[in-house]
C-alpha cells in the first residue's frame, strides 16, 4: 500500500482448487499493509471477489516448534524440533523481529517462564532442562515464539509430567543417618559404661598402688619406731580379796604389842590397802569389781564426803593404768614415806575415812594442814601387776594372789612410819623390780 | 473505558518514572503497550483502502527509521519524539474530516500524547546528564519526511483517499516506532 506497484499474482496460488495458499512468501516488509485479493470462480462465471487487508505485525502469528517433555526426580528435559514453522521472511527482517522461545513451566498455579534468544536460522533439535523441581510433583510445559514487534502469539498445548518421587533417596538417606546416629549412640553408651566399670575398679583393676602408697626405697627414718612400750604401760589388775582388820583407835601396848604383831605378822603392821588390778577393761568396769570401782572414783577423786572406814574392805579394786599405779608406788617409795604420813594422819582423824585422792592435788581435798596427816599405807606386795610381753593388744593376763588378812591402818604403825620407811624402802629396793615390789610408805 | 483505564495508567506510570533516573526497562514497557494501541486505532480507522490504490504515494521516510537497530538511546528517544510529534500535528487537522470516527481519532490523539509525555521526561534526564543529541540529523530529516505529507494532504485537498493514504503511512511509522523502542535498551 505505501508503494505504487500494482496488484501481483502470487505463483503457486492462482488456479488452485484447495480452500488456501501460504502467500507469505511474496512479503517484502513486515511493516507494511499487504491488500489480498481473492477471485474464485467457476468457469468463466465469478463467484467470489474479495479484498481484505492484512498487516504482518498485527496479525502475524508463529507457531511454535514440535517439542517432547521427560520428567525426572527434581528436573524436566524439554526437547525442542526445529526448524519452527516461521515464514520466509524477508532479509534482515528476523532482526528486525527480535525473536525469542518462551518455554513456560506450571505447577500448582505457579507459572516461571524461560527465554531462549533465537533467529530465523535457528535448526535442529536441542534439549533444555527445566532444573530445580520439586519432586513427586505435576508439572506441565508449553513453549511459543515470542518478539518485540509482534502483537500476537501462539501458545502450544499443555504437555504435562509428573515427576518421580524422592522416596528411596529420602529413605536411603534417613537409613543411613538413622544408622550413623544408632552407631553413635551405642558407642557413646558403650564407652560410658567402660568408664565407669573402670573407675568402680570393676574392670582393669590396677596392680600398682599409686605412687604415695609406694614405700619401696624409702628410708626407714621416715618412719620412726615407736618408743617400746613401758612395761608399766598396760597394767593388768587382780582383784584380791583382803579381809581387813578395822582399827579400833586403841593405842594400848598390849594391844598394840599384840596388834603390832598382828599386823607385823600380817604384813609389817600396815594397813594394807589391797589393790585389786582386773585386766584393763576401759569401758565398762567388771561387775565383780563394782564396788572396787567405786572406791576407786573415790580414791583418784574426793567425794562430796568422805566414806566412813568399812569393817572389811572385801575389794578394794582400782581400775586404771598400770603405769599410774607404778609411778605412785615409786613416787611414794623415793619420797620416804611423807606422803604416806601425811595420808595416815588424816586418815586417823577422820576416823577412818578414806582419802579420795591418794595423791591430793591442790584443789582436791580434804585438805590437812601439816599437822594433820592421813597416812595411807598399801602393801604393793599384794598388787600383782604384770606387763604384758611386747604385744600391746593382749590384755595382760590375771595372776590370782591368795587371800590375805590385812589389818587396818595402826597410828603406832604410822607414828613409827618414818622408822619403817627405811625398811620399806628397803624393801621396796629389794622388790623394786617391775611394779610388783613396792610399799607406799607412812 | 478499559482504553481511557490504560491511558491514564500509563500517563501515571510516566510520571513516576519522571521522578526518578532513566528506567529504559519501564520506559519501553509503557511506549510498547501504548504504540500498540496506536497501532490498533490506526487500524480501526483505514477503511476500503482497495479503492485508493490510485492516490497511493511513496513519502520516503528516512531510512535510519526502518533500520534503527543503529541508534543509541539517546538518537532514538529524540526521533521517537519527533515522529509522535509530527503524527500528532497531522491528525490534529483531521477533526474536519467527516466520516471518521471522533473517537478513535482522540483515543490517538491522548496515546500520542502519552508517549510524548514519557519521552519529554525522559529527554529531559538525558539533557541534565549532557547526552542530549543536539545535532541529530535523522530529525532533521524527520521533519522534511513530515513537511512532504502535509503538502500531500493539501494538494489532495485534504481528500478521504488522500487521508487513506496518509492513515497507512503513518500506520508504518507507528511501527517503525516499535523498533526505535527495542533500541532503548539498558
Amino acid at each position: 500500500m505505501s508503494k505504487g506497484a500494482d496488484l501481483e499474482l502470487v505463483p503457486g496460488c492462482a488456479n488452485i482448487t484447495r480452500p488456501s495458499c501460504d502467500v507469505t512468501h511474496a512479503w517484502r516488509s513486515l511493516v507494511e499493509m499487504y491488500l489480498p485479493w481473492v477471485i474464485g470462480s467457476r468457469g468463466s462465471t465469478t463467484l467470489v471477489n474479495c479484498v481484505g487487508k492484512v498487516s504482518p505485525v498485527l496479525e502475524m502469528i508463529l507457531e511454535p516448534p514440535e517439542f517432547e517433555i521427560v520428567g525426572f526426580v527434581d528436573h524436566i528435559n524439554v526437547i525442542l524440533k526445529f526448524p519452527p514453522s516461521l515464514p520466509k521472511l524477508p532479509p534482515g527482517e528476523g532482526l528486525w523481529l527480535r525473536l525469542s522461545l518462551a518455554i513456560e513451566e506450571e505447577s500448582e498455579g505457579i507459572v516461571r517462564q524461560h527465554l531462549l534468544k533465537i533467529d530465523e536460522r535457528t535448526t535442529g533439535n536441542f534439549t533444555y532442562v527445566i532444573d530445580k523441581l520439586i519432586p513427586n510433583m505435576n508439572y506441565c510445559v508449553s513453549v511459543y515464539l515470542k518478539s518485540e514487534n509482534l502483537s500476537k502469539l501462539l501458545r502450544s498445548p499443555w504437555k504435562c509430567a509428573r515427576l518421580l518421587p524422592r522416596a528411596e533417596s529420602v529413605s536411603s538417606e534417613s537409613a543411613s543417618i538413622g544408622a550413623l546416629m544408632s552407631l553413635f549412640v551405642m558407642a557413646a553408651v558403650v564407652g560410658g559404661a567402660l568408664t565407669v566399670l573402670k573407675r568402680i575398679g570393676y574392670i582393669c583393676l590396677r596392680s600398682k598402688f599409686p605412687k604415695v602408697l609406694n614405700f619401696d626405697g624409702v628410708a626407714i627414718w621416715a618412719f620412726p619406731k615407736l618408743p617400746p612400750l613401758e612395761a608399766v604401760a598396760v597394767a593388768e589388775v587382780i582383784h584380791i580379796h583382803r579381809k581387813r582388820k578395822v582399827w579400833d583407835y586403841s593405842y594400848d601396848d598390849e594391844s598394840d604389842g599384840d596388834e603390832e604383831a598382828a599386823p607385823r605378822a600380817s604384813g609389817g603392821g600396815y594397813t594394807l590397802h589391797g589393790l585389786a588390778v582386773r585386766a584393763l577393761c576401759p569401758e565398762s568396769p567388771s561387775s565383780a569389781t563394782l564396788g572396787g570401782s567405786e572406791e576407786a572414783e573415790s580414791l583418784m577423786a574426793p567425794g562430796p564426803e568422805p566414806e566412813p572406814w568399812p569393817a572389811e574392805r572385801t575389794s578394794g579394786a582400782y581400775e586404771g593404768k598400770g603405769a599410774w599405779g607404778a609411778q605412785c608406788t615409786s613416787g611414794a617409795s623415793e619420797e620416804e614415806g611423807t606422803w604416806g604420813a601425811q595420808h595416815t594422819s588424816e586418815a586417823s582423824e577422820e576416823e577412818g575415812t578414806w582419802p579420795a585422792d591418794p595423791f591430793p592435788r591442790e584443789d582436791s581435798g580434804p585438805t590437812k594442814s601439816p599437822g594433820d596427816r592421813i597416812f595411807f599405807n598399801v602393801d604393793l606386795n599384794s598388787v600383782l601387776v604384770r606387763v604384758p610381753d611386747g604385744d600391746d593388744s593382749e590384755a595382760p593376763a590375771v595372776v590370782c594372789l591368795p587371800e590375805e588378812t590385812v589389818d587396818s591402818d595402826d597410828p603406832e604403825d604410822s607414828a613409827s612410819g618414818p622408822e619403817d620407811a627405811p625398811s620399806d624402802e628397803n624393801d621396796t629396793a629389794r622388790s623394786d623390780v617391775g611394779i610388783g615390789n613396792g610399799y607406799m610408805m607412812r | 473505558m478499559t482504553n481511557r483505564c490504560t491511558l491514564q495508567l500509563t500517563v501515571l506510570l510516566c510520571l513516576t518514572g519522571a521522578a526518578l533516573s532513566v528506567n529504559y526497562g519501564k520506559l519501553r514497557f509503557k511506549l510498547r503497550s501504548s504504540n500498540s494501541a496506536c497501532q490498533t486505532l490506526l487500524w480501526q480507522l483505514i477503511t476500503s483502502p482497495q479503492h485508493c490504490l490510485d492516490d497511493r504515494m511513496d513519502f520516503q521516510i528516512p531510512r535510519q527509521v526502518e533500520q534503527p537497530q543503529q541508534f543509541q538511546k539517546e538518537e532514538a528517544m529524540v526521533v521517537m519524539y519527533e515522529m509522535l510529534q509530527q503524527i500528532h500535528t497531522i491528525f490534529r487537522r483531521s477533526f474536519s474530516n467527516a466520516g471518521w470516527n471522533e473517537t478513535i481519532v482522540e483515543k490517538l490523539l491522548e496515546e500520542l500524547d502519552d508517549q510524548m509525555d514519557c519521552l519529554e521526561t525522559a529527554l529531559e534526564e538525558i539533557k541534565q546528564e549532557g547526552k542530549f543529541p543536539w545535532e541529530n540529523r535523522t530529525a532533521l530529516r524527520l521533519k522534511t519526511y513530515y513537511l512532504g505529507i502535509l503538502q500531500y494532504l493539501k494538494a489532495k485537498f485534504y481528500g478521504r483517499c488522500a487521508w487513506t493514504v496518509v492513515q497507512v503511512e503513518i500506520f508504518r511509522n507507528v511501527s517503525f516506532l516499535n523498533g526505535l523502542i527495542g533500541a532503548l535498551q539498558d
